[in-house]
């Protein structure tokens, strides 16, 4: 392939570039996809999900760091300056079988795992969770932030109203009917009802990209 | 694959650039659809850039906390040195280094300052300027820039290794996210963005704005490759053992 060749005409979707790979030591096909992602260090960390330079894991590509205090320990320290083998030679990257990845490295996969995660536990209603596997974890999602608010907002009503509020809650919960144990297994199983009913919410947000997405019925792939 | 309605949506619920994790698995499912990109994982595919990363980032940090220490003599030592210095055959720094400038607006200063400054100060600093650590520092930075800007690599690998040195080696560098940066590109650098990574057209023309957008705009290419074998298997909805993948890609990059 010439260097010179023009990527705008021989890049997209639909456009299969013809070549014989000496390896497989038959005919492929390939498509070129140009991106264009920023290069500004705050705006690397939001668009990869990231919670900024000042977090305890700020580290794009991987998960290094920690807290102050390890990362100011001499060991943590020496750590932030050595990286997997994996990011140095040039040859492992082609020999990293996909389904193992590097626990070191981020992947986009293990990033939304994180997402959904957060987002689930948001809507059992307790900010602090959230807050703490985010520092945790040093993900934190721009636009699942936003969802994260709304579902906490939603679930903490729905728990105040369900569980807290002696006037509105489930009867088993008022009286001497039911022993403390037994009260706290209906306490965790209403708590529970109302992070699923919050997140079958969160899934059909916003509502006309909802409506466009295929039903379960014509979804037929795999 | 689970029902669409039943799962977080990319660009709805979480960011978009996540969309197509699962490099090649999910894009066979829609080969054809707008959307995110197939294979684009930005946690490994962001790109490392200088402005950012070294003259906004270690060089800025070391010249202010050597420069903001001096007094008045201190200052005039400096520029008297600094306008003094042979700029022949280097990058993009004019004759005379605009010496007073830098000091006087010296917690103001551009990219291309700072390109300057990290090419000369090293050769500039006397006795007195500043401690013995932050000239080793100075001296880490200055072989570390000059392996940075270099305008032609003959040979990719041989050229990561000598990066790598002057980064892991004390004294340490002052900010450890970029270094993290450069660090776990290494393996990218040789493979996928090759001399791309290295913006030569700025070194002809330093002040041109064309040349600075150009820094900052690296185009990277996600070749996703197909065989006609698969392609066909595709069209009959099966799914494609992902392990012949990067032989493909690392493939492909050669006859790039």
């Amino acid at each position: 392939m010439s260097p010179n060749i023009n990527w705008g005409v021989h890049s997209g979707r639909d456009k299969f570039l013809e070549a014989y790979d000496c390896k497989l030591k038959r005919d492929i096909l390939f498509r070129v996809f140009p991106h264009c992602l920023p290069s500004d260090n705050p705006q690397q960390a939001e668009s990869s999900s990231g919670v900024g330079p000042g977090g305890n894991q700020n580290c794009i590509r991987g998960k290094a760091g920690g807290n102050r205090e390890e990362r100011e320990s001499d060991d943590g320290y020496h750590a932030l300056f050595s990286v997997s083998s994996l990011y140095v030679t040039g040859v492992a990257l082609t020999e990293i079988p996909y389904d193992q990845p590097d626990k070191e490295k981020r992947t986009a996969q293990e990033t939304i795992n994180t997402i959904t995660n957060q987002l689930l536990v948001a809507c059992r209603g307790v900010a602090q969770t959230v807050l703490d596997l985010q520092t945790d974890t040093g993900i934190k999602d721009k636009t699942a932030q936003f969802w994260v608010n709304q579902a906490l907002e939603r679930s903490s009503n729905l728990v105040s109203s369900r569980v807290t509020d002696s006037t509105t809650r489930d009867s088993r919960l008022n009286g001497n009917s039911y022993s403390t144990e037994q009260k706290k297994e209906i306490r965790d199983s209403l708590k529970s009802q109302i992070q699923q009913e919050t997140y079958d919410w969160l899934l059909t947000q916003p509502r006309e990209k909802w409506d466009k997405l295929p039903d379960e019925s014509c979804a037929s792939h795999g | 694959m689970a029902a669409l309605r039943k799962q977080l949506q990319p660009g709805d619920h979480y960011n978009i650039l996540l969309g197509f994790p699962g490099f090649p698995s999910r894009s066979w499912v829609t080969p054809f659809a707008k959307g995110p990109i197939p294979g684009l994982d930005p946690h490994q595919d962001s790109l490392v850039e200088i402005l950012h990363t070294i003259s906004l980032g270690q060089t800025r940090y070391l010249w202010f906390s050597t420069a903001s220490k001096w007094n008045e003599e201190k200052d005039q030592k400096f520029i008297a040195w600094l306008r003094a210095s042979n700029v022949d055959g280097l990058a993009g720094v004019p004759h005379g280094v605009q010496a007073r400038y830098l000091v006087d607006f010296r917690n103001n200063l551009v990219g291309k300052n700072f390109k300057w400054i990290s090419q000369l100060t090293v050769f500039n600093l006397h006795q007195g300027s500043c401690d013995p650590i932050v000239f080793d520092l100075w001296k880490a930075t200055g072989e570390l820039c000059a392996l940075l800007w270099c305008t032609k690599i003959l040979d990719m690998d041989q050229y990561v290794v000598t990066l790598i040195t002057p980064i892991t080696k004390p004294p340490a560098l002052i900010t450890t996210p970029c270094y993290r940066l450069i660090l776990t590109s290494q393996s990218r650098m040789s493979l996928t963005y090759g001399q791309r990574l290295i913006p030569t057209a700025s070194l002809s023309n330093p002040n041109s704005t064309f040349s600075r957008t150009f820094e900052t705009m690296y185009v990277g290419l996600v070749l996703q490759p197909y065989t006609k074998w698969n392609l066909s298997r595709h069209q009959t909805k099966c799914s494609v053992s992902a392990a012949s993948f990067p032989i493909i890609t690392r493939q492909a990059m050669i006859l790039r």
